[in-house]
């Protein structure tokens, strides 16, 4: 019963992560391709009833034209309706960055098909958020990847020789846990070189929060190996003499992974989270790099927050993803241990 | 016979953290020495608390003693670097009281047995499958065992299939720490048996510890009472169990039925 | 009191290190302020060279450290470089911005977490835990900066609460009850913001903690025997949940000044956290350290005095020191 809900969600979790890997095809456009003409588009309807009242069997959605009315804004233009087609030659893209295709999910005949509107460039924004998202869940896993290999590492350290490495290394995990995650992050992000290419920038961000994170799955790490290794079965094979790294990675390493699979589901949202924060403010991926944080950082801009709400979505794009990971972990965490009020 | 091990002045204390600073320590062990020959085997008796699965533990050099010396065929185990214990360590294996903690329970049976080969590399990989399956047949357990979960077996396969793998590595003493407590009694006999067996057909040294006099005397060439960490009276069976000197074997005596103290065990074929 | 001394001691040693490590960060980061102007041909390479040696940017790092613990000790926390003022009462006049925002949020959210969390605990499994756990997963799911980004928004559109800056323009000149209410209605978007993303954490815990304290022994046998339930939640389970609350509270006062970055900067409000921001963009060696340093002082202080709490609290404690 329990393994069935984990697997759920990972389904779940997989199909999202599926959509964002295989963001060329579900985004109608290149995320960097500008429409000087379209600035801060709102989104367009998708209609299957015209004006006339006609029924239409093929969905399509009106073109926007500078409106009459208001300066700076648009209306539909009901004159030219842009039927929207299935499985549309597009702009060229490279699935998975090998495979070049020119496939796209949907798009637009004869005009162009804002499901999410457009940026201050003209730039779509379903494109950008899919696109964004590559880069920010992307950041975020490998982030958590990389603390939980030093995690692990250090707690098994920590607690299968205990006594002066032990106290050493909590004492360490102590301090980076003592300082203020956001504050630390920033400031060791200020101490890097500030204006960085886009892929330097991923890859910066990935090591400054990846290296900060250790700390915690350390710590609960070592003490399911001191608990591990003072197990019979570990005892036993010591007595045939086994060396410790044989004993760490065959008995007491296996006693670990509920614990790092856990630990995985809980620190994946943040860190995404902290690449989110660190774009936002302009520390991290910068321009024209698409980022969940850098795609809202224009809301900082009072009037892009009043006028424009669709600026607003990539942060609502984030919650499906938090959902899926939160409700993982307290799914494994209550496959794991049960008896575990989660924390 | 030149002694294969002997045990001098052994003593382990543990101190508990809080108690550090009052100086306050559980004695496990208070000076004990005793000596095993080739084939021999020793009983080691006692009630709960009294030492004896500290002394196994150290025995089998799995825990540090505070003072004394083990000298395995003379040498002192406790004086060698950690190199050359682990290559003497397949000779002096131990059997846990309890196999379910002590056999991993995400390993098969095979992959159980075969680890002492898997990490000493005394036998080539080739060969596993077949010793393996002689293991598991000088010990009773069906071959086709070999690839269940030792949560698969029953209360006594699993005690055997502990001897099993103690017994793959080819020591010369086999320390069993209360290896038959918690079986049922028909269970206890039929590895009683098993043992002796062995104990003829491999020339095996034998240290095994219980609290059942009767169990003792039925096995051992050599009995030996402990008390609160120390040995308080050690002779032959026959010494011990007719005239028993230490107020401490006399209430282990107590506790055993007479009738079979007088008479063997019974036999399970 | 052996057990405070420890823990003081602790406390001290854990600021030790802190400030090692941030000093350390910001010293050996590429580029600092000085540097900066290199760029600009007016400046020449003398009046470089001196500023440098003004600001002893010229000793090894070491040096420099040993000699900005010493002035710290004394209160003194460097010079910043954009503004040409000291450390100290830069950071000080937003850290008290800050607090304001951060004790009001944290009062509030305890008020609101804890009987929430009790209420929750009790109905355990019933209908208004239901309720509640589900907000709470709901609120879980949604990241501080859609939070404070959406009631923004809402706050934008909606006209009825100012949203941004801490005072409006002219504070000075209103009455003492006008300067309440403006500063009041400034604080309700952020103090909302924070007060609803510290609510799923804190109801659960507080939910956590008292569903293990109805579990134990004694208060089922209190039950047992016939003690009215505001009796038991009061003077037996309130108590025995003591232990981790006390500590939970010991982080919320401890991110007093750290835990509200994201929520000024969205909604302009002038605390620490814009501040670093600049220091950071700017390259402000002294400020950044200072004001990493400052929230260290507040985390620490704030466990240390959970610390003091417990021991006043927990009997236990008191009785590990003297026994053997």
């Amino acid at each position: 019963m329990k393994r069935r809900r984990v697997a759920v969600w990972l389904l779940f979790l997989g199909s999202l992560h599926l959509i964002m890997i295989c963001a060329g095809f579900f985004a109608p456009y290149d995320p960097a391709e500008q429409d000087r003409e379209h600035p801060f588009s709102p989104p367009m309807v998708i209609h299957f009833v015209d004006a006339a009242e006609h029924f239409h069997l093929r969905p399509f959605a009106y073109p926007l034209k500078p409106s009459a009315i208001a300066v700076d804004s648009f209306e539909a233009d009901t004159t030219h309706p842009v039927p929207v087609h299935f499985f549309v030659s597009g702009a060229r893209y490279k699935l998975l960055g090998i495979l070049p295709l020119r496939t796209h999910l949907f798009g637009g005949d004869r005009g162009r098909v804002y499901l999410f509107g457009t940026d201050g460039y003209g730039r779509d924004i379903l494109s950008r958020i899919l696109y964004g998202g590559q880069i920010s869940l992307f950041a975020g896993l490998l982030a958590t990847g990389l603390a939980l290999f030093f995690g692990t590492s250090i707690g098994c350290c920590a607690g299968y020789f205990g006594g002066w490495t032990d106290d050493i290394l909590m004492r360490g995990a102590e301090l980076c846990l003592a300082l203020p995650w956001l504050y630390l992050m920033l400031g060791l992000r200020a101490f890097l070189p500030l204006s960085v290419s886009p892929v330097g920038a991923f890859f910066l961000i990935v090591a400054v929060v990846g290296t900060l994170g250790w700390a915690r799955p350390a710590r609960l790490i070592r003490g399911v190996v001191m608990s591990a290794k003072e197990r019979d079965f570990v005892r036993a094979a010591r007595g045939f003499g086994a060396s410790p790294i044989y004993l760490i990675w065959r008995h007491v390493l296996p006693e670990t992974w509920s614990v790092i699979l856990t630990q995985a589901a809980v620190l994946a949202p943040l860190y995404v989270l902290a690449e989110v924060t660190l774009s936002f403010l302009g520390l991290g991926v910068p321009e024209p790099a698409p980022s969940w944080g850098n795609l809202l950082s224009s809301l900082q801009h009072y009037s892009v927050l009043v006028s424009y709400w669709w600026m607003y979505l990539p942060a609502v794009a984030m919650v499906p993803f938090f959902i899926g990971y939160l409700g993982l972990a307290s799914s494994l965490q209550e496959w794991a241990d049960p008896a575990k009020i989660d924390a | 016979m030149p002694n294969l091990l002997t045990v001098e002045n052994l003593a382990k204390s543990y101190t508990a953290r809080r108690a550090r600073d009052s100086g306050l320590a559980v004695r496990a062990l208070d000076g004990v020495s005793l000596s095993l020959s080739d084939g021999e085997t020793l009983a080691v008796v006692g009630a709960s608390g009294s030492g004896k699965s500290t002394l196994a533990l150290c025995l089998a050099c799995l825990e540090k003693p505070t003072s004394g010396s083990v000298s395995f065929e003379g040498r002192d185990l406790l004086m060698i670097g950690e190199a050359e214990l682990r290559k003497i360590r397949p000779k002096i294996q131990l059997v846990f009281q309890d196999p379910a903690s002590s056999l991993n329970p995400r390993f098969s049976a095979f992959e159980l047995l075969s680890e002492p080969w898997r990490v000493g590399g005394s036998l080539p990989r080739s060969e596993w499958r077949t010793q393996a399956c002689e293991l598991m047949r000088i010990t009773g357990l069906p071959s086709d065992l070999l690839s269940r979960r030792p949560m698969e077996f029953s209360g006594g396969q699993r005690q055997r299939l502990a001897i099993a793998r103690g017994l793959a590595a080819w020591p010369k003493i086999l320390i069993l720490d209360e290896a038959l407590s918690s079986l049922d009694p028909a269970l206890q006999a039929q590895i009683a048996n098993l043992l002796v067996d062995l104990r003829e057909s491999r020339e095996l040294a034998m240290v095994f510890s219980t609290h059942d006099p009767a169990m003792a005397a039925h096995l051992a060439d050599k009995i030996a009472v402990m008390e609160r960490g120390k040995i308080v009276e050690q002779g032959t069976p026959r010494e011990i169990l007719r005239q028993p000197q230490h107020e401490a074997t006399l209430k282990l005596l107590a506790a055993t039925p007479r009738k079979i103290l007088r008479s063997r065990p019974p036999v399970v074929p | 009191m052996r057990y405070l001394a420890r823990r003081l001691l602790h406390a001290i040693v854990l600021l030790l290190g802190a400030s090692l490590l941030a000093f350390f960060f910001t010293a050996l980061a590429p580029g600092s302020y000085v540097d900066e102007m290199r760029m600009n041909p007016q400046i020449s390479a003398d009046s470089i060279a001196a500023l440098k040696a003004q600001y002893n940017l010229d000793k090894p790092v070491p040096t420099r450290y040993a000699m900005w613990l010493r002035s710290a000790l004394h209160g003194n926390l460097g010079f910043s470089f954009a503004y040409d003022v000291p450390v100290g009462p830069l950071l000080l006049i937003r850290a008290r911005n800050t607090l304001v925002l951060t004790i009001t949020a944290t009062l509030l959210a305890w008020v609101i977490a804890l009987p929430l969390g009790i209420w929750s605990a009790e109905r355990s499994g019933r209908w208004p835990d239901r309720v509640i756990t589900w907000i709470t997963g709901t609120l879980l799911v949604i990241p501080d900066i859609a939070l404070a980004l959406g009631f923004l928004e809402l706050a934008v559109r909606s006209g009825w609460f100012p949203t941004g800056g801490m005072v409006s323009v002219g504070f000075n000149s209103m009455g003492l009850a006008e300067k309440l209410k403006d500063l009041g209605a400034h604080m309700v978007l952020p103090v909302s913001v924070l007060v609803l993303g510290a609510q799923p954490l804190l109801i659960r815990h507080v939910r956590a903690a008292m569903q293990e304290e109805f579990g134990k022994g004694y208060v089922r046998a209190a039950e047992a025997h016939g003690i009215s339930k505001k009796r038991i939640l009061w003077r037996y389970a309130l108590p025995g949940a003591a232990n981790p609350l006390i500590s939970l509270f010991g982080f919320s006062l401890g991110a007093l000044l750290s835990g509200s970055l994201l929520v000024e900067i969205v909604t302009s409000w002038p605390g620490l956290g814009p501040r670093l921001l600049e220091a950071i963009l700017a390259r402000d060696l002294y400020v950044v350290t200072g004001g990493i340093l400052i929230s260290t002082v507040c985390l620490v202080g704030g466990n240390f005095v959970a610390d003091v709490m417990l021991y006043w609290a927990d009997p236990r404690i008191r009785k590990n020191e003297t026994a053997p």
